[in-house]
């Protein structure tokens, strides 16, 4: 991490940490104060962020899309931060281990959406390969992505979470963290953080319906039902009621309940029930409309990596608007959306 | 060495919290962790998350009589602190997120 001049000089995290460690009370002070100016300037450096043009991505035609590249290997319980054992390839036929051939029908299904609404050819555009690492860790009760094009999945405590290769749902949350770093790659914080998770559980819930043949009145919006243990039922969220899913679920339906530095996964509520609202205004399947409008605004070169609700929530409209028309049902559902969640546009 | 332990993050999104005493390990982890945690980069800025839906682990001491905080991402985790958060995983209480 490095420390730019901007108004003030800084001196390096290495040098103020080891004052901070000194004897003299004084100086420990005066460098834990310039610590936390850290925090400051990486606002100051997301800010800087909106200033900076999305890179244009090269284009290749050597490859034809439509297919994915799936590879699942096993982790046998280990923290180990690269793929282990390879157990299933792509083409190759069901195995004996169920995470296995879980993770691999999930990420088939999650690419089989991409490519069918969107002509979206994996993670990057560009037919990355799908990498699913499954037994990671000790009884490891969650998913996450790694940002290195690794989607890891654990086994569950049994308590909190149980397989979480089952849900299909949790296997479309993870691989959309790869669409949105190749996309608008939201900062992972604050509200940009909480839309990064809302876009993940909007997508994630997509791919679910679409596998078990859901419109949006037939699917229960809920997100994690397939995985959580019994101190987390009936499901982690809820899209269509945010703050009800289980006995610990914090996240606020509006923003009236916003949480002010809360975790990334509790304010996603507010865009997560936006998009529920959209949806189910204007009915038949979740992808018809709201899905490619979500979807246009994730791409949307405007959508800088330190957006805030208002930002996204401005160019979903926008995109409804340029897609449907500015009167168009579609456009007014989106108001609506925002609206019933109170960010002001 | 008394230290308070929450993991927060992580895709369910529910935190889980636990204050653990390295007396409660056997003698020789014990001593492992309370090494480790001497270690540790106490009181720096949190990093930024790389990737999404990690645990991140945040843990205080109040050692020599001052409150110590220091937050980890979970692959900062090394072995040696590993038996700690086994005591968390038996012992923790969940709590929300944000809570």
């Amino acid at each position: 991490m490095t420390a730019h001049c901007a108004q003030h000089c800084i001196l390096p995290p290495n040098l103020l940490d080891r004052l901070a460690r000194s004897d003299d009370e004084a100086l420990r002070d005066a460098a834990l104060n310039g610590l936390a100016l850290d925090g400051r300037f990486r606002l100051a450096r997301a800010e800087s962020a909106r200033s900076l043009i999305r890179a244009p991505k090269s284009v290749t035609f050597a490859r034809i899309g439509g297919q994915p590249q799936r590879t699942i290997y096993d982790q046998q319980g280990s923290e180990a931060q690269t793929p282990g054992v390879p157990i299933r390839m792509e083409g190759q036929p069901s195995v004996k281990d169920k995470a296995v051939n879980q993770a691999y029908d999930g990420l088939g299904a999650t690419y089989a959406f991409y490519w069918s609404v969107f002509e979206r050819d994996s993670i990057d555009g560009a037919g990355m390969p799908l990498l699913g690492l499954v037994h990671y860790g000790r009884r490891y009760p969650n998913a996450f992505w790694d940002g290195a094009g690794h989607m890891f999945f654990g086994d569950g405590d049994g308590q909190i979470l149980t397989q979480t290769t089952a849900g299909i749902d949790v296997i479309g949350h993870e691989l959309t963290h790869g669409v949105t770093q190749n996309e608008a790659n939201l900062t992972y914080s604050g509200q940009s953080g909480a839309l990064n998770e809302s876009v993940s559980d909007v997508f994630g819930i997509q791919v679910k319906q679409q596998a078990l043949g859901q419109d949006v009145h037939t699917s229960d919006w809920l997100i994690g039902a397939d995985i959580v243990g019994p101190a987390l039922r009936p499901a982690l969220r809820s899209m269509k009621q945010p703050g009800t899913a289980n006995a610990h679920d914090d996240q606020p339906a509006d923003m009236n309940g916003y949480v002010p530095g809360g975790d990334v996964h509790t304010n996603s509520g507010i865009p997560n029930r936006a998009f529920y609202v959209v949806a189910t205004t204007l009915g038949g399947h979740a992808w018809d409309a709201a899905g490619p409008i979500w979807y246009a605004a994730l791409r949307d070169p405007q959508l800088r990596p330190n957006a805030t609700f208002r930002d996204f929530a401005r160019i979903t409209v926008k995109q409804a608007g340029q897609i449907y028309g500015a009167d168009s049902d579609q456009a007014h559902a989106v108001r609506q959306g925002w609206e019933a969640v109170k960010v002001s546009l | 060495m008394r230290v308070d332990v929450t993991r927060r993050g992580g895709f369910a999104g529910v935190a889980l919290h636990a204050a653990l005493d390295t007396a409660q390990l056997p003698a020789a982890d014990a001593s492992r962790a309370e090494a480790a945690l001497r270690d540790l980069p106490w009181d720096r800025p949190p990093a930024e998350p790389t990737g999404a839906d990690r645990f991140r682990y945040e843990l205080a001491t109040a050692e020599g009589g001052h409150e110590r905080h220091v937050q980890l991402s979970e692959d900062e985790i090394s072995d040696a602190l590993r038996p700690l958060l086994d005591l968390l995983s038996d012992q923790g209480q969940l709590r929300a997120a944000s809570g």
